[in-house]
């Protein structure tokens, strides 16, 4: 074995340049494959976070009917058995935000726009999202608050600024008018430009009287301890419900269509990154083949004087082994420094593509991900490349002629 | 010996094991090698058969040292065996001061040494050469067959060389001379 490794090893520094370009062709396919999935996946990781964490959590309970027909008159009752419920599986929900949501015409004396009416524990809301950081004029609501909270864009649209009265009009829990006054006491920039130019936050105990909705909310979204865990947990606490009135929801269940476009968008990254594996495999195949070429009257010598085919062959796949490991390795390496920082700072987007990105109701920014299987991935797929092209000198060198091999 | 094309290396690959006879036999200390499978040629040859090239001899990536031990190490003999045995054949044949060093470092002269002591160092039966001195100058060749006379007398192995250079001729104890292919002539003298 240690024959092998030296061999293999030494071998690798005969001809330093090529060793060194294929490395290169290496290690620049690593770090692009890594920068477009990163780039990829970020995006994805943005999305999926943002409506998460304001939108749809990482699970609901809701009201059996209401994710097929969303509206007010199918509000759950916030009742004993749920209770029950969230108090059996404690150890395993981080946090639980109750919300009400629905409809409601937003006017003005000169305008009038339709708008979210989000109603929210404000102590709750607070350990999923970051909203009160959010807030760009007034302040954010207090417990026992009477007023409002405006998406920025809401605002604009309807020209309001902080002291300024809504009136909000609706209809309420079985058919009753929900109608009221309300001050607007802050403005919060919601960076996701759908929610952004339409929503509108007050107290849950507000949203309950406005819409004449006592103990009842539109959803109970649950936060898991462990988000990875999302799935078993809905199950499980499927199991424990009453099936007949509640329905438990992942996020992946809520964003199915969203799901399925971010899939087929990334068939658009994997024609990419096949490329990218094709410049690779092309790269080592290539200097697999000036190798064979060069050393056949080397492999007739070892022949000769007894070295067998199996420690040949064994000695030019690590060769291939060891070049494409380096590559992959200082890939990573260098690819690491490059995802953090636009990790840290998205490449922010302009013109068609911000508003195209703007239209799904996104922020127009590019973060980079970080999680660690961007990086292990690619290596793992490199490797594999690598194992595929190192058994084409295997094949080589079991099908070589001593005869001609010595000539 | 015999003249270019009339069968020297392909007679040395025969008994060598490195090619098959269209035709009829080849016998070793009682083994016919042309029937052998591939895998037990191998380990024939790496037991029995030391080999002396013209070119190409040795491997460009091990040290001197390496390169004499390299059928030892194929052979899975002992470190320390190794190791002594490489060291003294490399003092046999004047190379004790290039240890460490790699064949690129060395003359042809020196190569071809090495290339001596690696066929010898594992004490085979024999040692088939092609033409070991064709590519050396006149005094390179006289140092590498004086060494290779006197291992030949005192490792009392076989060495069976294929050429046409007068100088080996001179110093073997049995000559066959081939013609297209065939012993034209055979002679022994007492040296």
């Amino acid at each position: 074995m240690n024959l092998i490794f030296t061999l293999a090893w030494r071998n690798l520094w005969r001809n330093r340049k090529r060793t060194y370009i294929t490395m290169s062709s290496v290690f620049f396919a690593v770090i692009l494959a890594i920068l477009f999935f990163s780039m990829e996946e970020g995006s994805y990781e943005r999305m999926i976070d943002s409506l998460v964490s304001y939108s749809t959590g990482y699970m609901q309970v809701q009201d059996v009917l209401y994710h097929e027909e969303p509206s007010i008159d199918h509000a759950m009752l916030f009742d004993a058995d749920i209770e029950d419920l969230l108090e059996k599986y404690s150890d395993r929900i981080s946090f639980y935000v109750p919300r009400l949501q629905n409809f409601a015409l937003a006017a003005t004396e000169n305008t009038t726009r339709g708008s979210m009416i989000m109603g929210i524990d404000i102590e709750k809301e607070l350990l999923m999202n970051d909203l009160s950081e959010d807030i760009t004029a007034g302040e954010f609501l207090t417990k026992s608050d009477e007023g409002l909270l405006v998406a920025k864009g809401l605002a604009s649209i309807l020209g309001v600024g902080i002291g300024d009265t809504l009136v909000l009009l609706g209809q309420g829990f079985q058919g009753t008018t929900a109608a009221g006054m309300y001050p607007v006491r802050g403005i919060v920039d919601l960076k996701i430009p759908e929610l952004n130019n339409n929503t509108i936050y007050m107290t849950l105990e507000n949203a309950q009287w406005f819409y004449g909705a006592d103990e009842r909310l539109t959803a109970l979204i649950i936060m898991p301890v462990n988000p990875g865990h999302t799935n078993r947990l809905a199950n499980e606490m499927l199991a424990d419900i009453d099936r007949d009135w509640y329905n438990i929801l992942t996020w992946e269940e809520m964003l199915e269509d969203l799901l399925t476009l971010m899939k087929f968008d990334m068939a658009g990254t994997m024609v990419m990154m096949i490329i990218l594996y094709i410049v690779i495999a092309f790269g080592l195949y290539g200097t697999m083949l000036m190798i064979l070429i060069e050393r056949q009257k080397e492999f007739g010598l070892l022949f000769s004087i007894g070295m067998k085919r199996s420690i040949l062959a064994a000695v030019c796949f690590l060769e291939t082994l060891f070049m494409s490991l380096a590559g992959t390795l200082m890939g990573v390496i260098g690819a690491i420094p490059i995802v953090a920082y636009f990790n840290y700072n998205p490449i922010r987007l302009t013109g068609q593509m911000a508003e195209a990105i703007a239209e799904y109701g996104f922020e127009p920014i590019l973060p980079f991900s970080s999680d660690p299987a961007v990086f292990y991935t690619q290596a793992f797929y490199v490797m594999i490349l690598s194992v595929i092209i190192g058994l084409y000198p295997v094949k080589k060198v079991f099908q070589l002629k001593i005869m001609d091999a010595k000539h | 010996m015999g003249p270019s094309g009339s069968g020297k290396t392909t007679f040395l690959n025969l008994i060598g094991g490195l090619d098959k006879p269209t035709q009829g036999q080849v016998v070793i200390d009682g083994t016919d090698i042309s029937t052998l499978k591939e895998s037990k040629l191998f380990d024939f040859r790496l037991r029995n058969i030391g080999f002396v090239f013209q070119s190409y001899n040795l491997i460009p990536v091990l040290t001197a040292k390496e390169n004499v031990s390299f059928i030892m190490l194929l052979q899975k003999q002992s470190k320390e065996a190794m190791e002594k045995r490489a060291k003294e054949m490399l003092e046999q044949v004047g190379l004790s001061d290039k240890i460490n060093v790699r064949p690129n470092q060395l003359s042809g002269g020196q190569q071809q040494r090495v290339a001596v002591a690696r066929a010898l160092a594992s004490k085979p039966k024999f040692v088939l050469a092609d033409e070991p001195t064709a590519n050396l100058d006149t005094e390179s060749a006289f140092n590498l067959l004086d060494i290779m006379s006197r291992l030949n007398k005192e490792e009392n192995i076989t060495l069976i060389f294929s050429t046409h250079d007068q100088r080996v001729i001179e110093r073997a104890k049995r000559v066959i001379t081939l013609v297209d292919g065939e012993v034209s002539k055979d002679e022994k003298f007492d040296r």
